[in-house]
């Protein structure tokens, strides 16, 4: 099988090479790196290609994000993992989109030995979903809204997420993207329990009770605006949302929202 | 308010105050030719008087100029006893204090009002042209004390104003709209031809101080959250990126040593990448390297694996003037990274006390190579065909990417070692790149 590693390190290339080379039943596999979403186009075609490990950023190299990759490799038909730095508090929201949107085969953190690497790729070759008990908690519940259509429930939400990570005092806020206060408030309030659900179901952390009531509002939900500013900023996550919205995204159900 | 705030507060009106005297002086000019231009009207008798009484005002200009323009102080002192003038306003700068250029400006144009009004007012000018003239000489002094309100010494937190200072800055809109309201009076028959309604707008104009100064405040705040805003955003970019490439490098480091017979020669290239990888960032964080790898020309590598490896100072390490602005991609940036530590520690090892590195980029398809040359004695031809050996662990990486390493002794009684790989296809991120 041929696999590609999409990540703006070399040393992860090299970790997948090592990991296949590691074990004779994934030793005969042919690994190729491109350091970013971008490089996938200039690689002559992606037929042939089993298997993509995908990084979900790559920081100097490029604005693109591993959402970027994961709609090339969709388009073309390549199973994807996810391979990243999944304990970075930034990465979560580009882990849930990922999920969402593409139902990738598996996670795998940039930590995992040479055996969790051969393992999976033993799995898939073998034409079987791998285990992955790490990708369980960032895909879509098989029921109701999931935490991530509550925390961007329409394409108008991404503005007041991206001024919300610019600005620091609510009137700005509400200036630079031409609404009310009022209104603002109401998104704050609308939105809370979606970033509390988050940070609760993903980075197991509880908010104190003092820091519940309205007023108290806008700090944390500024800090998480900032914390996740890259993914808001991301105009392929715009257009992920139009497509939700539109019911155009192939590997989104409508029933699920 | 944080001090860190403050000291963005001060910045910002320090910028702004220089801008805003810089402009004041041209308009204070623009007013004062408008006051010469006045004296056309007048008798011919009086104009030496006039002449002289505007003389002062422009002097006392001059002198705003000399303080606010780069250089003019310097210009001063090099007038003949003008040094301790200078010297005096070279002292004054950013601080909330009364200087020797203000009190000047105020005589002034205190000496430019009295041409148009008070005790011995130009007599025979045109109704209209007095009126005009004592709005012009009004509109400098109110010019030239608004530069006084919005001073950015007022908010340097090092040289805090002190408290009879910090009132008297309250009760300047009151002190001048006194003063004004005083040279206004209609002290003889000529002074009373200028409009009562002129006169008195002109006397209550410096109340709108106190707007001027709270819509200043308010711009100041703003740019300091702004800063603050920015820097935030700034930390999570530059910071976020920092720790994600340091903690890449080390995470892959950690994995390799966990994995059963790690090879010892593997884990010292990939401490020394990692080092080369700390000092990198140095150079991001300080500014004045591309963040972007593909950017990055070969002496910024170069500098840093010196750093990074710790080359010994009595070392003499030269690389190739043609191969310093060499920009390679994202990858063979990447593969150079590990290469050149591992060559360049390797002749300081051979006890080298010189080395030379080359880089070339040259075939089709094309082929990096990387050439290390060094007059150290101390490295036996069997060390290099040793498997465990650091060049034969870095020759098996580098067959991957359909390359190896090649040595041979030299002229010099050293060692040349040429490591050399395919070049990354990918140009998208910055295929290599001639200077």
């Amino acid at each position: 099988m041929k696999i590609l590693v999409i990540d703006d390190y070399v040393a992860a290339e090299d970790a997948v090479r090592a990991a296949l080379d590691s074990s004779p039943a994934t030793q005969g596999h042919e690994v190729t790196g491109v350091r970013t979403p971008g490089g996938l186009h200039q690689l002559g075609g992606l037929d042939g290609f089993g298997l993509a490990f995908v990084d979900l950023n790559f920081g100097r190299l490029t604005s693109q994000t591993g959402l970027s990759a994961l709609r090339v490799l969709r388009d073309s038909g390549i199973p994807a993992v996810i391979y990243t730095a999944d304990e970075e508090e930034n990465r979560l929201l580009f882990l849930l989109a990922a999920f969402h949107f593409y139902s990738p085969l598996g996670l795998v953190s940039k930590r995992a030995s040479r055996d969790e690497i051969h393992r999976l790729v033993a799995f898939i070759n073998a034409g079987t979903v791998p285990p992955s008990p790490a990708a369980r908690r960032y895909e879509r519940p098989r029921v109701g809204r999931s935490l991530f259509d509550q925390l961007i429930v329409r394409v108008d939400d991404l503005p007041v997420w991206r001024a919300l990570g610019e600005q620091s005092d609510r009137v700005a806020i509400a200036k630079a993207t031409s609404m009310h206060t009022r209104t603002l408030d109401k998104f704050l309030a609308d939105h809370f329990d979606a970033v509390e659900g988050l940070e609760a179901t993903l980075l197991d952390r509880i908010r104190p009770e003092n820091l519940r009531p309205h007023e108290h509002r806008f700090t944390p939900i500024h800090t998480f605006a900032v914390t996740h500013h890259q993914f808001f900023q991301d105009p392929e996550v715009e257009r992920l949302i139009n497509e939700r919205d539109s019911g155009s995204s192939p590997n989104y159900r409508r029933d699920h929202r | 308010m944080q001090m860190a705030d403050e000291n963005g507060k001060f910045n910002t009106a320090l910028n702004a105050g220089t801008r805003l005297w810089r402009a004041g002086c041209w308009i204070r000019a623009t007013l004062l030719t408008g006051m010469w231009i006045t004296l056309a009207w007048a008798p011919l008798s009086e104009l030496p008087r006039a002449a002289a009484q505007l003389l002062v005002t422009t002097l006392a200009l001059l002198l705003a100029f000399a303080h606010i323009m780069p250089g003019g102080l310097n210009v001063l002192a090099r007038i003949p006893g003008m040094t301790r003038l200078a010297n005096h306003l070279a002292g004054t700068s950013g601080r909330a204090t009364v200087d020797i250029s203000g009190l000047a400006e105020g005589l002034g144009a205190l000496l430019a009002t009295w041409l148009y009004v008070g005790w011995f007012p130009l007599p025979g000018l045109p109704v209209g042209v007095r009126s005009t003239g004592v709005a012009l000489a009004i509109g400098y002094a109110w010019e030239a004390v608004l530069q006084a309100v919005i001073d950015p010494g007022w908010y340097n937190p090092d040289m805090r104003a002190q408290r009879p200072m910090r009132i008297f800055r309250c009760v300047i809109p009151v002190i001048l709209s006194g003063i004004f309201t005083f040279v206004l009076l209609p002290w003889t028959g000529i002074a009373a031809q200028v409009p009562f309604a002129v006169r008195l707008l002109l006397s209550v104009s410096p109340f709108a101080y106190y707007l001027v100064w709270a819509a200043f405040d308010v711009l100041l705040r703003a740019s300091v959250i702004s800063l603050r805003n920015s820097e935030n955003l700034w930390r999570w970019d530059i910071w976020g990126d920092v720790h994600g490439s340091m903690k890449n490098t080390l995470v892959f480091l950690q994995q390799y040593v966990d994995e059963p017979g790690a090879d010892l020669e593997e884990i010292r290239s990939l401490t020394r990448n990692a080092l080369v990888v700390v000092d990198e960032f140095r150079g991001y964080l300080v500014g004045g390297r591309s963040r972007a790898w593909s950017g990055a020309p070969l002496s910024d590598l170069w500098e840093s694996v010196l750093r990074g490896i710790g080359t010994p100072r009595r070392v003499h390490c030269v690389l190739a003037p043609d191969s310093a602005g060499l920009r390679l991609s994202a990858t063979d940036y990447q593969v150079a990274r590990r290469v050149l530590p591992d060559l360049m520690s390797n002749a300081l090892k051979a006890g080298a006390s010189n080395v030379d590195a080359r880089c070339t980029v040259s075939g089709q398809p094309p082929v990096i190579r990387i050439e290390v040359a060094d007059d150290g004695p101390g490295m036996e031809p069997s060390d290099a065909s040793n498997p465990q050996s650091s060049l034969a662990v870095l020759s098996s990486r580098l067959r991957r990417r359909e390359g190896g390493v090649d040595h041979s002794a030299n002229a010099r009684g050293g060692i040349t070692a040429v490591a050399y790989w395919r070049a990354d296809p990918a140009l998208g991120d910055g295929g290599a790149n001639a200077p």
